[in-house]
Order: C-alpha cells, then sequence, then structure tokens
C-alpha cells in the first residue's frame, strides 16, 4: 500500500474518532500534533518480541501496520504475560517487550547487573482499569476507598468495615441483600499488581475474589450475573456490561473517557510500555528504529485508539521522539 | 510364547529349519528385553520424577547458616560510630561517626574511598539521628539544631559514586528555641516529616523536598505523653508516631485530623531496650530487658478503631536485644542482643532460625545489606563482614500448615497469596487452603459420580439383558474420551450460568428423580402380569427412560412455582438475602458436576467389571436356595465385589484430585476453606498450572509449587498404589471360588 494513500486512512479515522467522541477538544490537540510516519529506504531484518497478554493485540495491529511499509521485515510475537516480559529481555531473547506495567524494582536491578546499563521504557499508549458491573446494577459508582474494602483482605487504604453486601454500597432494593461476587485476574497478569499496587495500597487480594485468566474472561463472567463486580481493561469494554465511574475518594465520579484518561484525573489510568534492551551511545537496530517511530507516529497512535485504548498526549510522544532521535 | 508349528506347506531342508527354529528364539529373548527394558524404563522415570521433584523441594529444608567472610577489616575504623549502613547493593559501605565524619568505605576490605566532614558547627557533636528512608539522614546536634543529610549514587564504571546532598541547605536548622531533645523524620512523595521532642512538647513539621526551603511549609503541636520519650518513631502514610517510654510503655499518637487524643499502652513489665519499626513500616519490634522480643501491630477493635497489639512473641535472646537489622525481601530480621549474640528470625514465625554467639562481645554497630544477605558489624573499632545464607527463611512448617497472622489482617489465618508480578508485596503461603480445595472438589465429584456410576455398574452387570450390556459398556466407557478440556469449556460456559438462573429445578431434580424412579419401581410391581411380561427380563429399563425426561420436564414449571412460593421469585438471590449463603457463578455444584461426569467412565467401567467377575453360581445358587434377586445381590454380590467397587473409588478419586483442567476453568480459583457447595475452590492442580509461568526459577515460590506437586504426586501415587493392592487382593480371593 502506497504511505500517503495509508496516512489518509488514518486522518479519516482520527476525524471518525474525534467526532464521536463526547468532548473532542483533547483527542483533537493530541491526534493533530502527532506527526504522520516516513517511510524509510532499506529497513530489513526481523523482530521478535515476548510480552504482555494485554497488549498481544496492540502489537499484532503495531505489526500489521509496520509490515505495510516494510512487507520484507517478519516479526514475532508471544504474549505469555507481562511476567515473563523482563525475562526474556534480561536473557537476550528479545530486545523489545511489551509490558503493561513498569520494571519492578528487583527486574531492574537483574538486568542492571547482567548488562551494566538500565532498561530503556518507552511509553506507548495509555490504558486503564475500568470497574465493570452487571448492565442492570445500579450502582452509582465506586471510589478506591471501597474498592479496597471491597477485594482486599487487608484494607490498607483506610476502609474500616469490610463491604460485602452491595447495600453498603448504595444499592437499595433485592439486590441490596446480596453479597458482592467479586472477579479479578489471576497474578501473572499485569493488571493484577496494578490493580493490587493502585487500588488495594499494595495489601492483599481477598481470597474471595475469583481469578480468571484475562479481561474477556472477567467481562464475560460480570456480564452473567446481576450480583457481580470486576475490574478489567478498559478495552474490553462492551454492551453487555455497565463501566462504573470511580472517584479518588468521596463522591466525584469520574467515568474513563479518553480525556479525563490522558490527563490523569481517571484514578486507575495506566501506561502501556514497551521496555527496550539499548546499550547507551549505540545505535538502535534499523528495523527496531523504526518500529517505535512507527508506533509513536499517528499511524501507530490511530492503532492503539482502534484497539481501544487512549493515545499518548502529543508532548509526550514528542518527548520520547526527541530521545529517539537523539540517540539514533 | 506359543511354539509355532512350521506350516504345512513348506518342507523345509534340516539347516533351514534349524534357522527357522534360531530366529524363532532370537525373536523371543528380544521382546522379553524389550517388555523388560520397557517396566524398568516406567519405574525409573517414575523415580526420576520423584527425585526431581525432590531436588527442587529439599533446598525450602536447608537451615540457615551465617558464614563469615572477613573477621577482621583492615584498616581499623576511626572516630566513634553512630551510623552503620552498607549501600548500593552492598557495594559500598557507609560510616558515620559522631564528631560529623561520613566514611564511604570498601565492605569488603575496609579500604577507605572517601571521607567527608559535615558542616558541623564548631566543637559541635551529633548526638542522635533518624533515618528518614531514601538515604536521608537527620542529625540531631548536640546545640540542638537539626540537619539533614542525604547521600545518593551515581553508577559508572569503577563502582559507585557517592555524592554528598543538603536537601534543606547546609546551616544545620534551629527548629525550637529551646532546642530539640528527640527527633524522627520520614521521607513519603518528596516530603520530608519530621516530628520533635523538646521543652516537654512534642512537634510536627512538613518541608517540601522539591522547593528546599530552611523553613517548615508546616509546623503544630502533637498531644503529648506524660512522659518524656526516649525514642520516636513514624508509620508510614504519616499515620501515627509511636514514642517509648520509661517502664515499658509505649504512646501511640495520631497525626490525621485534630483533637485526637494519644494512647499509652503497657507493652512489657521490664525496660524496653529495642524500639524499631520493622520494613515496610507496619510492625513494631520490642525487645525489652529480659531478653524477650515481640512483634506489635494496628488490629481492627471493636469499636470502628484500632489498637496496637501484641502479635507474636519470638524466641528470646539471653540478654536485652539492642540492634536490628532487617531485610524486606524475605522478611527476615537479625537481632543482637547487648553481649553480642545474634539471632535470625523471620517474621511471621516465632522460632529462632538460626542463633549464634557472636564472639568478641558488644557489638557497637550493624548494618545489613539487603540484596546480598552481607552483615557487616563493627566491635571496638573493627568491622567484620558475614554473610546471610537463609535463601527460603520465610517458608516454615507453621506457615505452610498452620494459621498466621500477617500484618494488616484481622485474625491468623490460612493465607495463599503469591506476590504479584512486579510487585514487592509480601507472599504467603499455606497450603492448606490448597489441600482442602482439592480434597473439597474430589469429594463433590464422587458425591455426584458415585451413585450414578455404582448404581449403573450394578444395573449393567447384573439386571441388564446380555445383548445391552454389551452395546451399553462399551458406549460409557467412551465418555471417558471426552477432553476434560472440553467438558470444562461446556461447564464454565453454559452450566454454569445454567445452573444460576435454574438451581431451583436443580437442586429439585436431585431429590424427585430417585423418588420417582422408586415410586415407578414399586407402581411396576403392582401392574398386571399381562402387562409386565410384555417385556422381555431385562428390558423393564425402556418404560423408566420415559419417566425422567417427564419429571425433568415438570421439574422446571414446579420449581419455578415454588420459588415464587416460597423463596422470593428466586432462590439464589433468597440464598444470599435470608440464609447469608453465598452464590458465586462458578463454585463446587458445578465442578462437581463437571468432574462427576468427567470420573464415571473409569468408576463404572471398574465396578462393572468387579460385580460381573463375581462367579454367577453364587448368585444363582443364592437364587436356588430361595433368595430375591436383591437379595442376592445385597449379601452375594456386592460383598463378593466390594474390594474391587472400593478400589475403583479410590482410583475415581485420585482422578479426581489430579484433574487441572476442569477446575482451572470452572471454578474461580478463590483459595478459600469454605464448604459451602455454592462456593468455589483453588486445587493444588489448578494452583500449579496458573502461577509456574510467574514464579522465578529457584524462587521459594517456585520451590513451593515442586512441594505442592510433590504432595499431588504423592497423594494420587498413594491411592493408586492402595487401590491396585486391594485389586490383586481380590483377584486372588476369588481365583479358589
Amino acid at each position: 500500500m502506497h504511505p500517503v494513500k495509508h496516512t489518509r486512512l488514518a486522518l479519516s479515522l482520527g476525524l471518525l474518532l474525534l467526532a464521536t467522541s463526547a468532548s473532542a477538544r483533547a483527542p483533537a490537540t493530541a491526534a493533530g500534533a502527532v506527526p504522520p510516519y516516513q517511510r524509510v529506504a532499506g529497513i530489513v531484518g526481523s523482530l521478535s518480541t515476548v510480552g504482555s497478554a494485554t497488549m498481544a493485540n496492540l502489537m499484532l495491529l503495531w505489526s500489521q501496520a509496520f509490515n505495510r511499509f516494510y512487507p520484507q521485515v517478519n516479526i514475532q510475537i508471544q504474549p505469555p504475560g507481562s511476567a515473563s516480559a523482563p525475562l526474556a529481555l534480561i536473557e537476550g531473547s528479545a530486545r523489545l517487550v511489551p509490558m503493561g506495567r513498569p520494571m519492578g524494582e528487583h527486574e531492574r536491578r537483574v538486568f542492571q547487573q547482567r548488562h551494566g546499563y538500565p532498561p530503556t521504557a518507552i511509553p506507548v499508549a495509555l490504558d486503564a482499569l475500568a470497574i465493570f458491573v452487571h448492565r442492570d446494577n445500579p450502582v452509582a459508582g465506586v471510589n478506591l476507598e471501597q474498592l479496597d474494602a471491597l477485594f482486599s483482605a487487608t484494607r490498607r487504604c483506610g476502609g474500616n468495615t469490610r463491604l460485602d453486601h452491595w447495600r453498603q454500597l448504595g444499592v437499595a432494593g433485592p439486590l441490596g441483600g446480596q453479597p458482592v461476587l467479586l472477579f479479578g485476574h489471576t497474578a501473572v497478569s499485569d493488571s493484577h499488581g496494578f490493580f493490587r499496587d493502585r487500588a488495594l495500597c499494595r495489601g492483599d487480594f481477598s481470597s474471595r475474589v475469583n481469578e480468571l485468566p484475562g479481561s474477556a474472561a472477567v467481562v464475560q463472567a460480570v456480564a452473567a450475573a446481576i450480583d457481580a463486580i470486576g475490574y478489567a481493561s478498559i478495552s474490553h469494554r462492551d454492551a453487555s456490561v455497565r463501566v462504573l465511574p470511580l472517584a479518588a475518594r468521596g463522591r466525584e465520579y469520574i467515568a474513563p473517557e479518553p480525556e479525563a484518561l490522558s490527563d490523569g484525573r481517571y484514578p486507575l489510568t495506566r501506561p502501556l510500555y514497551l521496555y527496550l534492551n539499548w546499550p547507551p551511545g549505540q545505535p538502535l537496530s534499523p528495523p527496531l528504529r523504526e518500529f517505535l517511530r512507527l508506533v509513536l507516529s499517528q499511524e501507530g497512535q490511530a492503532v492503539v485508539s482502534r484497539a481501544g485504548y487512549i493515545p499518548l498526549p502529543s508532548q509526550t510522544i514528542a518527548r520520547q521522539l526527541r530521545m529517539l532521535s537523539n540517540a539514533g | 510364547m506359543q511354539v509355532e508349528a512350521p506350516p504345512p506347506g513348506h518342507r523345509r531342508s534340516p539347516p533351514l529349519h534349524n534357522r527357522w527354529l534360531q530366529l524363532r528364539r532370537y525373536k523371543d529373548r528380544l521382546a522379553t528385553l524389550l517388555i523388560m527394558l520397557g517396566g524398568l524404563g516406567v519405574i525409573l522415570s517414575l523415580l526420576l520424577l520423584l527425585f526431581y521433584l525432590l531436588y527442587q523441594v529439599v533446598p525450602l529444608l536447608a537451615p540457615a547458616r551465617i558464614v563469615p567472610l572477613e573477621h577482621s577489616l583492615q584498616p581499623p575504623f576511626q572516630g566513634q560510630v553512630l551510623y552503620l549502613a552498607l549501600d548500593a547493593e552492598g557495594q559500598m559501605g557507609v560510616r558515620l561517626t559522631r564528631a560529623g565524619e561520613l566514611q564511604f568505605f570498601h565492605p569488603t576490605t575496609g579500604a577507605l574511598r572517601r571521607r567527608h566532614p559535615l558542616p558541623l558547627p564548631d566543637d559541635g557533636r551529633i548526638v542522635d539521628l533518624a533515618d528518614a528512608g531514601e538515604g536521608l539522614l537527620v542529625l540531631l546536634l548536640s546545640d540542638g539544631t537539626v540537619l539533614p543529610v542525604q547521600r545518593r549514587y551515581t553508577g559508572a564504571d569503577g563502582g559507585p559514586q557517592p555524592t554528598i546532598h543538603y536537601p534543606l541547605g547546609n546551616q544545620p536548622l534551629r527548629l525550637d528555641p529551646s532546642g530539640v531533645d528527640r527527633l524522627t523524620a520520614t521521607v513519603e512523595q518528596q516530603q520530608l516529616l519530621l516530628v520533635s521532642f523538646q521543652a516537654g512538647r512534642l512537634r510536627q513539621f512538613r518541608f517540601d523536598l522539591r522547593r528546599p526551603d530552611p523553613l517548615p511549609q508546616q509546623a503544630f503541636n502533637l498531644p503529648t505523653p506524660g512522659f518524656e520519650p526516649r525514642k520516636l518513631l513514624l508509620m508510614p502514610h504519616a499515620s501515627r508516631l509511636l514514642a517509648l517510654g520509661p517502664e515499658g510503655r509505649v504512646g501511640v499518637i495520631p497525626l490525621h485530623g485534630a483533637g485526637e487524643s494519644y494512647e499509652v499502652i503497657r507493652a512489657s513489665q521490664e525496660e524496653i531496650s529495642l524500639f524499631e519499626l520493622l520494613p515496610g513500616g507496619r510492625s513494631l519490634l520490642l525487645g525489652d530487658r529480659s531478653g524477650a522480643l515481640s512483634q506489635w501491630f494496628f488490629t481492627p477493635d471493636r469499636y470502628d478503631g484500632t489498637r496496637l497489639r501484641e502479635i507474636r512473641q519470638y524466641d528470646p535472646l539471653p540478654g536485652p536485644p539492642t540492634l536490628l537489622a532487617a531485610r524486606s525481601e524475605d522478611n527476615s530480621f537479625v537481632v543482637l542482643d547487648r553481649a553480642g549474640a545474634l539471632a535470625l528470625y523471620s517474621l511471621n514465625s516465632s522460632r529462632a532460625l538460626l542463633r549464634s554467639e557472636a564472639p568478641g562481645g558488644k557489638v557497637d554497630a550493624l548494618a545489613l545489606s539487603p540484596p546480598s544477605g552481607e552483615l557487616l558489624l563493627e566491635r571496638d573499632r573493627r568491622g567484620s563482614l558475614w554473610r546471610l545464607q537463609a535463601p527460603h527463611s520465610e517458608i516454615t512448617l507453621d506457615s505452610l500448615w498452620r494459621r498466621i497472622w500477617y500484618e494488616d489482617y484481622d485474625q491468623p489465618a490460612y493465607i495463599w497469596q503469591p506476590a504479584s508480578a512486579g510487585s514487592d508485596t509480601q507472599a504467603k503461603y499455606s497450603l492448606a487452603p490448597l489441600v482442602f480445595g482439592t480434597l473439597k472438589a474430589a469429594l463433590y465429584a464422587m458425591l455426584l459420580a458415585t451413585p450414578l456410576a455404582i448404581g449403573g455398574a450394578i444395573y449393567t452387570a447384573y439386571c441388564m439383558a446380555p445383548g445391552w450390556r454389551r452395546r451399553i459398556k462399551p458406549i460409557i466407557e467412551l465418555m471417558a474420551a471426552i477432553p476434560s478440556v472440553v467438558l470444562g469449556l461446556i461447564a464454565a460456559l453454559w452450566l454454569a450460568p445454567f445452573l444460576l438462573t435454574h438451581l431451583a429445578a436443580i437442586l429439585l431434580l436431585i431429590v424427585l428423580l430417585p423418588i420417582s424412579i422408586l415410586l415407578f419401581a414399586f407402581g411396576w410391581e403392582r401392574m398386571p402380569q399381562r402387562l409386565r411380561f410384555l417385556l422381555p427380563e431385562g428390558w423393564h429399563v425402556i418404560p423408566l427412560l420415559g419417566v425422567i425426561p417427564l419429571v425433568t420436564w415438570l421439574a422446571f414449571p414446579l420449581a419455578q412455582w415454588l420459588e415464587a412460593w416460597l423463596f422470593d421469585g428466586q432462590l439464589v438471590l433468597w440464598l444470599g438475602h435470608q440464609v447469608g449463603i453465598r452464590y458465586e457463578l462458578r463454585n463446587a455444584l458445578v465442578v462437581g458436576i463437571a468432574m462427576g461426569f468427567a470420573i464415571i467412565p473409569t468408576l463404572f467401567s471398574l465396578t462393572e467389571e468387579a460385580i460381573h467377575a463375581v462367579p454367577r453360581h453364587l448368585s444363582n445358587g443364592a437364587l436356588a436356595l430361595g433368595a430375591t434377586p436383591w437379595q442376592a445381590l445385597i449379601w452375594m454380590i456386592l460383598p463378593a465385589a466390594s474390594a474391587g467397587i472400593f478400589s475403583a473409588l479410590m482410583i475415581g478419586f485420585g482422578r479426581a484430585i489430579g484433574e487441572t483442567m476442569i477446575v482451572l476453568m470452572v471454578t474461580g480459583n478463590t483459595p478459600i476453606m469454605e464448604f459451602n457447595l455454592f462456593e468455589g475452590m483453588r486445587t493444588l492442580a489448578a494452583n500449579i498450572a496458573i502461577e509456574m509461568p510467574q514464579s522465578t526459577v529457584g524462587s521459594s515460590h517456585y520451590r513451593i509449587l515442586f512441594l505442592t506437586a510433590l504432595l499431588l504426586f504423592l497423594f494420587t501415587l498413594v491411592i493408586n498404589t492402595l487401590a491396585e493392592l486391594i485389586r490383586q487382593q481380590l483377584r486372588r480371593r476369588y481365583r479358589a471360588l
């Protein structure tokens, strides 16, 4: 496909997004300032990545977009989960890994010990953990302290009593007397760790949280039971469930809309990263460099919104691109 | 092996015939050898498997050790020590003297790298300090002023390079005109929180480290307990201040909210000699003059508040504990007493992992490098370096099998909570909920499968027309060919939501079906003989096949009507609302049905064979002597087949325990210990499948997973061996009949 034609496609897609979003201002400035991708001649080689299951879809779409520019570059994607990404980066089986969370202290330390320099993190998109309930559930919203009192055994965020009935969340009627059914992710997933850090104040999950393997399973389970609540990536929202607005404290609920995510008002927003094994002072391999430039381009960010995530603010992208061009 | 006669059509000449015999002999030997090798191979691989599991598990049992690395560092230190630390992953030793000199040295050689005199006023000395975290020390000087000093490291070739930084300027701060007596400090989110005691009152100060300013942003008085604190500690999130008083008293002073009052607890009968927070800042470690050592933390009380409570007592030391060094990695800590005796503990276990008499008497300072486990002791200005080897110190028999009271929990509990990926939260490994979940799943599956499979087997082997038996048996055995992942898929996606909406009907069916079958049998007996003889012997099951669907069909409207009449319209809601029974979507009932379905073929086939193997002449004899078929079944057939049925049950149970895919997909994998039919469980097998990909090779978590694998292996090995022994016993017994 000709690059110009492709650009037009991305542009129209961006316009479509602009038209559908309620307040079009924030995404418009974000999309407007990001430059389109310029094809570079003579890129050959291969890329292989191991990492986040959350980002598998995103990586696939990016690699398709990349192959449209460079059909001769071979890209392999293995998404076993973020837990395996640092290991692959440390062992050298991949030079680029997608991760749904920043690397932990220990992982960074092991990397540094092995390679002598820290890994490079490049934020590439924004994701949010949304709180899902059944579509007929009338609850108005929750705040972080309530989430902690629902999902944790330790209540480190300050709640005094455990919440286990819907009545305690302000639901009247027959549902109010029902115990709350909790759905979450298995500990391999980055959502599990992120939710634990942010919503449980690093406390422990209650033993009653049903652990399911991935966001799709959580949404499916929540859709099946009126008394269920679960957390999952915002990209999995659909008509069978309702997304609860969330408040950091009190009742100032904020819905996870794109603007609330990109300005950081929604409390469970997280960047998605690509981690690189990039020795300081050395140029990146050309396919890798071009892949990153594509991801941080207008086309790459259009892919982000197509996959259900939120594109990065344009300033962040400009900063990342500067860093890439300065070093490369 | 049978001897084959040479084919009659071929007349072989004698040498050819001999060669044929020889070839036959070789073939025979080869087959014997191959079969023997196969058998030995099976046993060998089983042993290898066991050996490998043990090889992975045994390091968990390794005792903690302390290994001397360097008995006496050269050259000796200079100046009187106040503070000792190992920084930059144990690559840099730091020592602060009372005279105000910061010394950086190589920890293994003791060679001085750098000396940095602090800007103290003339003939000023450091009398006390508070470690605020992030390398920031707040020094209390002899003239009552305060100086925060921060050390940082820039990593470069040739090791870390220290830099000294004065976040609030290099002029000591005078927080109070009368001079500070005691202080504590902590850094949180670029804010320095400082609490000082002077002139009989406590004051709190807050400095912003992003805009260094020697004037505090905030300063106010705190409620002050009626004693002069000997030591102050700040809990994390600036929630509370702890003050050590005389005669074993501890003051708890809330920092949030105005108008709150302090509280004083008599924590010990003796004077307290060790008063420190453990890593994470949630637990307080107290050591008193008698050598007793105890852990304290805040738990909710009856009045919606919290209370500082003694959680556990550790094995006491010979003398008063004075020094503490802790690792947050595995929640272990080292305590030294006044005479220099050392003990290593794990936070959640009362027993000391290691005790050693550090030779040479009183230790002046102690530092621990958490990542490497290196321990630096200073005694009479001589440093000695040790290494703690306790790779799996948090795993003890108690932590695996008994209730443990963990930080932030309301009460002791069995908790399975592996650390999440990339998070530094403390993992908790109690095997009790997993073993409980495994047994629960297996038990419910057996409850469903046993009556169906055994009843079916009795009927097939004893009552059914032989022509039918030949067809029915393979069909049921064919059920075993369904992969368990398919069963799991159907159960998770179709059965679980179906049960949620039709729970009452299903429960009603469980009661109604046996009753209706018995009623039908009773009615059939009462029918005129003319009608009954229309069906040949062994075919009377055909009308029953009409009864079962009919009852099933009737049960659904009946259940709906019952629900509307008795249970406010929906049984599931009524259970939660009125009885307080939780109904989880993915529960033991679904597992019981799905896994019951998976073990029915095994159970049926083995039981059926056992019953069929009972010689016919036994029951025939009983019938000839006037027993009814029922009597013959109960008193002759079943006792004779009982051992076989028992072994079938054991093998079915073994299969249910090892089953992974169904429980993984059908339950929510909740590690709870509730026998409730409507809640889920987490089984050993499913747990391994879930957590193996996330565990780091060689970590405690990894080895614990191997331990659960070993447990599972032994479970099924013992059960299957027992079943096989019983079966052989049975065969021997009936050879005589």
